[in-house]
Order: structure tokens, then C-alpha cells, then sequence
């Protein structure tokens, strides 16, 4: 597990609290997939530049 | 959401003590506090630069720098208070209250939460000690337009890498507030009820996804242009200029509304509370946001026009541009409706959004000109663009941050401010605001051109103006720093809901101060009629 992701359900009772609350959704799925594009998108406007200045 | 479960907060408040609260800080409230201090620290630091250009500009000729300096006093000014003093305002606000707001116990994702923050001293740093550096700051302005920006001394890998910290920091910062209101909001809390500082914010989360890693890409390809040998921006290699500003702009206008839709929100909480009525059309409010952010995306290149492109390019930028005055105006319409036959009271939140209702109308207004592309022919790079985003920017998004501060300061301390000196605040700020950029448009529709330190004898009337305008604006804020000293060090004791006025949101429910560790136990919703409509 990537340690930046790692909630802090350890350190604040607050959090586990709120683990046992059914309507708390995993959290970590969707930072993960707004990072990937994040980069998807830094990577992709390079790659937009490089074949806008090939043709 | 005026019921909400009442927290025993005595027996969650252990703070952790000495320094490491605060470099280890996991707690939304701290890591909020935080990031507000910084922001104030690089808003008088940004300032004190805005000074030195006023200075210099307050009569033609050159008069205390020289010319080198200057063009990095307006470069950095600008990197400062847009990445530096309102951005990081902005995620301090959000910070300390989306979790309030939707009733989490934290942001989900404290420890990045952590990272986030931390990361904004060492971008800055890097930046400001470019100044000391061969050739000195970077001066190329803030939009780093090639060539011009690769003809930089050594400041330019220490500006590059700067940009790049600060990137990620706000793309951190963005998931966390996504996955925060997302994933943690009460059970009951649906979407449409949420504050809508909130919704703003959620949008403005998007919005810093999906630009910041443009920006990256874009200074990115400037560093190897200037160190690796590639030539994406330099014709001599195959290479277009031109290119990087469709990039840079392709994030820098929906950067724009980064830093003015989380105002929006503040503004749509502060009018109904003191107009003592619900917001007129909450639906309308979030759509009308939604809309501004995506018609954010198709109008780049309204800041370009004078590079040359096709006519019909001329049209569909002129003519995207122009309807983003509909969201806009729908904004401003729900407001005014909201105050309608309210039983409206002036405590100086509200002051500070009458303020930015009416002066980032006029910011909207000269927009509208900007926007109209034979028009921009003339006002091109004059003082006339000056003006017109200095009162989006300062009457408009600090307004905003004024505003949303004075609202929740005493939540924040458990105590009330001294409403006077907030008042004096006001309106020396207002009223020199005013003074400070009104005579701009003047100087720009008279032909004065922006970024340069000299300027012909014509123009020294209203620069004098303005100059002053901006020292009184500049030592205003002084104020400012007093009024949020003395509240945090004591004062008459806020009540819970601290305001004599309709708040609907579920931070009104929390003591004042509000807890360390907040709603341990969720509130639950479920059912509670919602008060938006």
C-alpha cells in the first residue's frame, strides 16, 4: 500500500469511528484514479505537442 | 440542515503539542491553518512587490529600479498571489471547512493532506532565492512565453521546478477535496445539499486536475527547449511559439476560475445568512457553475488573438467567450433575487460580498469587451487588461477570501472580532480598491502599455491615482492582520451559531471554537428536510 494513500484511521479515532460507517466508500480507489489522470494528462498534452509539431 | 446530532467534544480534544503539531499535522483544522498563514505571509510579500511597481510607476521616468528588476517584481508578484496568496488560500478555507460542512471527521486523505501543504515553502523558496541567481529573478512575466522566457539566467530550472512543486501540491490538494466530499459526506447529505461552497469547490477540485498537469507539460517542454536541445517552441528546430501559448492558456483561463469560483460559493453562503432568506435557485447556482467550468475549457484563446488566426477561430473564441456571461449573470441575478425583500443586515462578511457582487460585475463588464476581438485589437496589452483582472482578481477572488474569513473567523477562535475595525477595513480597502485600478482602464484606453517601468508624460495623472490608491489598499490590509490577531487572542465569546442570521450549514452546529476532532460520529441526515429549496 502506497504510504501516501494510507488514511489516517490509525491515528484519529475520528477515523475509526468512521470506518465502521457503512456509508463511508473507499476512498483510496478514487484518489487513485484522479492521480492517474492527473499524469495521463501530463503526459498526454507532451505527447499532443510532439505530433502537432510532426505534422 | 438546521438539526444535526450535537458532539461531545471534550473528550477528543487531545492536540498533539510543540512543532511536530505542525510539520506532522494530519488534522484538517491545523493543516487549514496553515495553509491561511502562508497565504497571508505571500499576499503581503506579493504586495509588498505590488508596491514597488506603484512606486515605480508613481511618475514617469526611472526612478528606483532598474528596468530588469522591475520586469521580476511583476513577474514574481504575479506567480506569488495567484499560486503563493490565493490558491492556497482557497485550500485552506476548503480544509477547514468541507469537512465541517459535510459532516466528515477529517479530509480523507490527511496525510497527503500533510504533503500537500509542506510542499508550498520549499516551491517558494526555490523561487524567491532565483533572485539571487546570475541575471537575477525570472522577468519574462508569468505567462513564460518562449522566447523570451528561454533568454532567462540561472533563475529559469529553480522557476521550472518551483511551478512543477507547486503543481502537485494543488493536484494533492484537489483529490483530496474531490475524494473528500465524495466519499465522506454524512449519510442523508445528498449532492443537491450540499453548501455550496462545497459544490464550488468540488468543481474547482476538477478543474485543477485537469489544467495544473498542462502547466507541467508546458514548462516541461520549456526546460528541455532550453537544456536537452528539443525545439517544440523554437521555430529555428521546427518548433512553434505560438504553440506554447495555446498550451499555457488552455490551462491559464480555466486557472481563472479556479481562483474565482470558490468566491462564488462563499458569496452564495454570506448573502442568504444575512439576507435572512434561502438562496434564490440553489439548482440554478450548481449548473451555473458547471457551466462556467466547462465553458472554461473552449475559450483560450481569447487571450491570444492578436497572434493571428483565422477568422473563424476570431468568431468561435469571441462568441464562447461572450456566453460564459450567461452562468455569470445567472450568478449574479440569483443574488440580487436572494436580497430581494430580505431582512438584510451589514456585519463586514457580507460588506466584503456586496462588495465583490458589485466590483466583479465590473471586472465581468470589461470582460466583455476584452472579449469582443476587433475591440482586443486596441486594448491588447494595455493597462485596460490590467484592470480588468486586477478587479476579478482582488475586489473579486480576496474579496472573497475577506469575506468567507470574516464569516468563519470566530468559528474558528470561539471568539468575536471587533466589528469596527472590520468595518474600517472595509472600507479602506473598498474605497482604495477603487482608486488603485478604476483609473487603469483609463490609462489602458489612452494607450498605456502594461509590464513596462517608464511611461510617457501623458499618463503621469492617473498613475499618481492609482499609486496612492495602492499604498492606502497595501497598509488597509494591515488592518486586516490586526482584527484576526486580536480574535485569536481573545474577545467577547462567539455562540455556536455565531451570527444573528439564517445559516443553514451543518459548521453551525459545532461549538465555537469549533473541536479538534470534529463529528467523531456522523451525523445522520437521513430524512432531514433539505433547506436549500
Amino acid at each position: 500500500m502506497c504510504p501516501i494513500l494510507i488514511t489516517e484511521m490509525h491515528v484519529s479515532e475520528a477515523h475509526e469511528n468512521r470506518d465502521q460507517n457503512a456509508s463511508r466508500r473507499p476512498v483510496r480507489r478514487l484518489a487513485i484514479m484522479l492521480g492517474v489522470l492527473a499524469f495521463g494528462l501530463y503526459v498526454g498534452f507532451i505527447a499532443l505537442t510532439v505530433f502537432q509539431a510532426r505534422h | 440542515m438546521a438539526h444535526a446530532d450535537t458532539h461531545d467534544h471534550h473528550d477528543h480534544d487531545h492536540k498533539p503539542t510543540g512543532i511536530g503539531r505542525w510539520l506532522f499535522a494530519t488534522n484538517h483544522k491545523d493543516i487549514g491553518t496553515m495553509y491561511l498563514l502562508f497565504a497571508l505571509m505571500m499576499f503581503f510579500l506579493g504586495g509588498a512587490m505590488a508596491l514597488g511597481i506603484r512606486l515605480e510607476l508613481f511618475k514617469p521616468g526611472m526612478q528606483w529600479f532598474d528596468p530588469a528588476f522591475y520586469n521580476s517584481l511583476v513577474t514574481n508578484h504575479a506567480l506569488i498571489m495567484i499560486f503563493g496568496a490565493v490558491m492556497p488560500a482557497w485550500v485552506g478555507l476548503a480544509n477547514w471547512m468541507i469537512p465541517l460542512q459535510v459532516g466528515a471527521p477529517d479530509m480523507a486523505l490527511p496525510r497527503m493532506n500533510n504533503y500537500s501543504f509542506w510542499i508550498m515553502p520549499f516551491a517558494f523558496t526555490l523561487l524567491l532565492s532565483s533572485f539571487f541567481t546570475a541575471g537575477g529573478g525570472p522577468a519574462g512575466g508569468w505567462t513564460l512565453y518562449p522566447p523570451l522566457s528561454l533568454q532567462a539566467g540561472d533563475s529559469f530550472p529553480l522557476t521550472i521546478f518551483a511551478i512543477h512543486m507547486m503543481g502537485i501540491s494543488s493536484i494533492m490538494g484537489a483529490i483530496n477535496v474531490i475524494v473528500t466530499i465524495m466519499n465522506m459526506r454524512a449519510p442523508g447529505m445528498t449532492l443537491l445539499k450540499l453548501p455550496l461552497f462545497c459544490w464550488t469547490w468540488l468543481i474547482t477540485a476538477y478543474l485543477l486536475i485537469a489544467v495544473m498537469p498542462v502547466l507541467a507539460g508546458a514548462v516541461t517542454m520549456l526546460l528541455t527547449d532550453h537544456y536537452f536541445g528539443t525545439s517544440f517552441f523554437n521555430p529555428a528546430g521546427g518548433g512553434d511559439p505560438v504553440m506554447f501559448q495555446h498550451i499555457f492558456w488552455f490551462f491559464g483561463h480555466p486557472e481563472v476560475y479556479i481562483l474565482i469560483l470558490p468566491a462564488f460559493g462563499i458569496v452564495s453562503e454570506i448573502i442568504p445568512a444575512f439576507s435572512r432568506k434561502p438562496l434564490f435557485g440553489y439548482d440554478a447556482m450548481v449548473y451555473a457553475s458547471a457551466s462556467i467550468a466547462f465553458l472554461s475549457f473552449i475559450v483560450w484563446a481569447h487571450h491570444m488573438f492578436t497572434v493571428g488566426m483565422p477568422l473563424a477561430g476570431q468568431m468561435f473564441f469571441m462568441m464562447s467567450t461572450m456566453l460564459i456571461a450567461i452562468p455569470t449573470g445567472v450568478k449574479v441575478f440569483n443574488w440580487t433575487a436572494t436580497m430581494w425583500r430580505g431582512s438584510i443586515t451589514f456585519e463586514p462578511p457580507m460588506l466584503f460580498a456586496l462588495a465583490f457582487l458589485f466590483l466583479f460585475t465590473i471586472g465581468g463588464f470589461s470582460g466583455l469587451m476584452l472579449a469582443i476581438a476587433p475591440a482586443d485589437f486596441q486594448y491588447q496589452d494595455t493597462y485596460f487588461v490590467v484592470a480588468h483582472f486586477h478587479y476579478v482578481l482582488v475586489p473579486g477572488a480576496v474579496f472573497g477570501i475577506m469575506a468567507g474569513v470574516y464569516y468563519w473567523l470566530p468559528k474558528w477562535t470561539g471568539h468575536m472580532y471587533s466589528m469596527s475595525l472590520a468595518k474600517w477595513h472595509f472600507w479602506l480597502s473598498t474605497i482604495s480598491v477603487n482608486v488603485l485600478f478604476f483609473p487603469q482602464h483609463f490609462l489602458g484606453l489612452a494607450g498605456m502599455p502594461r509590464r513596462i517601468p517608464d511611461y510617457s508624460t501623458q499618463f503621469t495623472d492617473w498613475n499618481m491615482v492609482s499609486s496612492i490608491g495602492g499604498f492606502v489598499f497595501g497598509f488597509s490590509q494591515l488592518l486586516f492582520v490586526y482584527v484576526v490577531w486580536q480574535c485569536a487572542r481573545g474577545g467577547a465569546k462567539a455562540t455556536d451559531k455565531v451570527w444573528d442570521g439564517q445559516m443553514t450549514g451543518l459548521e453551525w452546529t459545532v461549538p465555537s471554537p469549533a473541536p479538534y476532532h470534529s463529528f467523531t460520529d456522523a451525523p445522520d441526515l437521513t430524512g432531514v428536510p433539505d433547506s436549500h429549496h
